[in-house]
Order: structure tokens, then sequence, then C-alpha cells
């Protein structure tokens, strides 16, 4: 696998398109993360009650938890077959900085997991009785909170990479992580639900998204080069 | 001055002696395990360390100590 | 006269710690005992009864404590990540895994007294308010910590990670209290201060003191205890080591 710095856009580019390339080689799997993120919406009203009453109540924390649940479950995919095909170590010497490529990998990866999440979103929305309201912030909320959710996945991805079923690990290093993008991102649609204005919260998710940006490529690459050798 | 009447009223603490009592015994058990542990486990180190070097001398009594 | 960073590496060196400790842990021993029975005899028997909560209020000589204990055991053992992974000092890691542990221990026992003080107080034992879903949430991340090590067979990779893990944490810990704070309020429009301590009196403050540097007197004591022994184990191999187990 070369990284051509003369292929356009560089380095990130590349790693960027062979990823999307490589994840729609295996279009069924990358449905996965959707079909159990519809599925578990059914489980909400046959486990709690199919009132629309109850269910409209209940919609904007549970299809939030639901977007997390899914993208917890995709974490683990985000390294760990370029790990087994040595792949990874061959990013890891590359002369190009590390924590770009991770960030091309990360965005590679939303863009097949939490992007269709976000999506299928309003369908979700209907089958829970969500208000109209809050459809509108439950999109943007989600469009922003996956993509912070990838890359707070990341970090907990890399530190496990090396580490027999690591999945479960993963998650309960990552989920303290992500309870404040839960709870800013679930809000959002509860606010916009109960007639207030969404928008201080929505801007406080957009913080988080940037911060996460800032932090996480670096706190990933350098979790890459410690959990290489586990 | 000492809050309760007898040693009896200490223990119920007015009703709340359950709670109270199970905090703090809880609490100890806790603090002991923390104190105890390590030093059980710098004991065994050193238990094993010995051990090995007394079968390292056993097999060779000519080594060096 | 030594430079800074000579008597910095003379201070990580695990020999020096374990001599230099040894030396002091008898001194520091008897004054965490000394403290905490003070404390412990004097907040139970001796300080005057709350009018509101009546005895029960006795349970935050533990749990104000240990919670912060909790929080400051937390933040000990990322530096001491930080440390091992800025400077490769090996006394940093032993440190690191050291507190974790003990700062696992006092979380629980922070959010095992504050549940018992519940009950009798405000009629539950478990109540979703801001402070108490934020020390869950940092049991949460020393569980993960704990987890991370031990999942690591390679003993130099599982410091690295936790490490960084713990570095990572740390960025999170005030987002996460700021964000559930945040979403408490936004819940409970009335602000009753579900989990605050009954304003203190002069008399039921002063033994609360007295357990609180108890407390960092004990952290200190099991933090150098297991430090030793971690010591002990990863040093086996030198002749200091060795040494110890001729006089045993």
């Amino acid at each position: 696998m070369l990284l051509s710095t003369e292929a356009r856009g560089g380095a990130f580019a590349a790693i960027f398109r062979r990823d999307l390339r490589l994840a729609f080689r295996h279009r069924g799997e990358l449905a996965n993360p959707l079909f159990f993120f519809l599925m578990v919406a059914t489980l909400v009203p046959l486990g709690v009650s199919p009132e629309a009453r109850v269910l409209a109540g209940l919609a904007p924390g549970m299809i939030w938890v639901m977007a997390l649940l899914a993208s917890l479950l995709s974490a683990e995919t985000l390294f760990v077959s370029d790990y087994r095909d040595g792949s990874l170590e061959q990013l890891l010497i590359a002369p190009q900085s590390l924590w770009q490529l991770v960030l091309a990998k990360v965005l590679a990866h939303w863009l097949v997991t939490g992007l269709p999440l976000t999506l299928f979103s309003p369908l979700l929305g209907v089958m829970l009785s969500l208000p109209a309201e809050g459809f509108l912030p439950l999109v943007l909320s989600l469009a922003m909170g996956t993509l912070t959710l990838s890359m707070i996945g990341s970090v907990g991805a890399a530190l496990t990479v090396a580490i027999p079923r690591g999945g479960l690990l993963l998650s309960l290093i990552v989920m303290p992580l992500y309870m404040p993008v839960l709870i800013f991102g679930a809000s959002s649609v509860q606010q916009a639900v109960d007639g207030f204005s969404a928008g201080g919260t929505l801007a406080i998710l957009g913080a988080l998204l940037a911060f996460s940006c800032m932090v996480t490529p670096f706190a990933a690459a350098g979790a890459l080069r410690v959990g290489l050798h586990g | 001055m000492f809050q309760f009447a007898s040693f009896s009223d200490f223990i119920t603490m007015a009703g709340h002696g359950p709670y109270v009592w199970v905090c703090y015994l809880v609490t100890l058990m806790v603090m002991i395990w923390l104190v105890w542990s390590p030093l059980l486990r710098a004991r065994a180190t050193l238990r094993t360390l010995a051990a090995e070097e007394r079968r390292r001398l056993a097999a060779n009594p000519d080594a060096v100590r | 006269m030594a430079s800074f960073p000579q008597w910095f590496h003379r201070l990580g060196s695990p020999k020096s710690f374990y001599q230099v400790t040894g030396r002091w842990l008898p001194w520091l021993a008897v004054t965490s005992l000394i403290l905490l029975v003070v404390g412990t005899v004097w907040g139970l028997g001796f300080a005057p009864q709350d009018a509101k909560q009546g005895n029960s209020y006795r349970i935050i000589y533990i749990h104000v404590p240990a919670s912060f204990l909790a929080l400051a055991g937390y933040y000990v053992m990322a530096v001491a990540g930080a440390v091992g992974l800025i400077w490769r000092m090996k006394l940093a890691h032993m440190v690191m895994k050291s507190a974790a542990p003990i700062g696992a221990a006092l979380t629980f026992v922070a959010l095992f007294t504050g549940a018992l003080w519940g009950k009798p107080t405000w009629g539950t034992y478990w109540v979703w308010d801001a402070r108490i879903t934020s020390m869950l949430v940092l049991f949460f991340l020393y569980l993960g910590v704990l987890a991370l090590q031990h999942a690591y067979t390679n003993g130099d990779a599982a410091n690295k990670a936790s490490a960084v893990l713990a570095l990572v944490g740390t960025v999170n810990i005030p987002i996460i209290y700021k964000s559930v704070d945040w979403w408490y309020t936004l819940h409970q429009p009335a602000t009753i201060k579900l989990t605050g301590a009954p304003s203190m009196h002069p008399d039921m403050f002063q033994p609360l003191l007295v357990m609180i540097v108890g407390f960092y007197c004990f952290y200190a004591l099991v933090l150098i205890l297991a430090t030793r022994a971690e010591i002990l184990y990863r040093e086996r191999r030198t002749s200091w080591v060795r040494a110890l187990i001729i006089r045993e």
C-alpha cells in the first residue's frame, strides 16, 4: 500500500478513498449498524408501551441512546481489519503524521456508519411518535453527535486494537466519554419538543465536536503507537 | 460532650443506626483491605524470591550468593 | 550541587523511593490512624445531632472525605501516568498502577455511603442527581483504566495505554461534571440540593476537617504501600531486592 503524496490531496485523501472503497466492497456489513438501530427501535414499544403518548415522551432520549449503542458497535471495526492484515503497521511507519491518517480513517468510517444513522433517524422518529418539532434538532444533533462519537470511539478502538475480544473492553472505556454527547444531544431534541429553542444546546454539541476534532486524532495516534504492542 | 444517653442509644442512633453502622463497617473493611493486600503481595514476592534463591543454591552450591 | 534534572531522576529511582518511604512509613501510619480514630469517635459520638437529618448525617464523616479522595485520586493517577509517559519514569508508572484500585475503592465507598445516607434522609437509596451521577461516571472511568491495564499482557504497553486512557479521562472529567450538572438542572427546576450536607455548625465541621486530613494521610499511606509492593515485584531481579530477602 503506497502512500503516494503525489496523489491528489496527499496521504489524507488516499487513506480516505481507500477506506471508503474497502467499506463498499463489504456493502452487506455496512448495513448492520443500521439494522441494529431500526430493530432496537422496535424493542422499545414491545418492552415499554405502544402508546403514542408514552413513546413521544421517551423518543428523544431513546433514539439518541440507540444511536449511541449503534455507534459503539461499529467503533470496534475502525482499526481491526487493518490490524489483522498488517496495514496498520504500515500506517505507523509512514512518513505522514499519524494523526492525519487517523482523521482520514475516522471520517471515512463516519460516512458509512454515523451518517446513515443520522439520515435514518427521522424514520425512527416516526416509529416512536416523536413530535414534529423534534425532527430537525434530531437530525442536526445526530449529525454532529455521531461524528463526535466516532472520534471518541477511535481512541478506544486504538487502545484495544491488539486485545482479543476487545470489543467489550472498548465499550467499557468509551462509555463515560460518550455521556456528555448523549446529554446534550438528547436534550436538544427534548428542548425543541418542549417548545424551547434548541440552538444553544446544538451550539454546545458543535463545541464538543470541535474539541474532539482537535484532541482525538492525536490521542488516537498516540494510543495506536502504544496499543499495537498489546 | 457525648451525645447519647447510653451505649444502646449510641448503637440505635434514633433509628438511623443500621445505616450509619453499616457505612462505617464497610468503610473499615475496605480500608483494611487497602492496607493489607499490598503488604501481602510484598511478602509473597519476597517469599517466592527466597524460594528461588534456595533452589538455585541447592542446585549449584558453589554459586555466588 | 545536583542540578534539578539529576535530583528529579534520583527521586524517580524505585530503590531510593523504597528506602526513603521505609523510614517514614511508620510515622505516616500512626498519624493516619490517630486522625481517623479521633475523627470517627468525635463525629460519631460527640458532634451534635442535626436538626433535620438527625443522626444519619454522621455518614458524611466518611462520605465527604471519600468523595474528595475519589476525585483527587484520579488526578494523582493521571499525573503519574503523564510523568511516566513523558519522562519514561518507571516509578511513575508503578505509582499510577497502584493508584487505580485505591481510587476505585474510595469511589465505591463514596457511592455506597451516599446511598445509605440517602435512604433515611431523603427516602431513597439512589437518586440521579448531578453529584451522584458524576461520581458514578468517575467510578466507570476508574473501572475502564483497571480493565485496560489487565487486558494487556505486555507490561510496558499496559503502562502506556492506561496512562493514555487516564489522561483522556482527565480531560473529560470537567466536561462530564459540567454536562451532568447542566442536565440535572434541566430536569429539576426546583433546585432542591438533594445531596447537600446540612448547614454546618462548627461543632459538626471540626471532626469533618479531622477526617478529611486523616483520609488524605491514609490515601498517601496505602498508595505508598501499594507502590512499594509493585516496586518489589517489578525490580525483583535487581541486587538490592535480593539483598532484602536475605534479611527476611
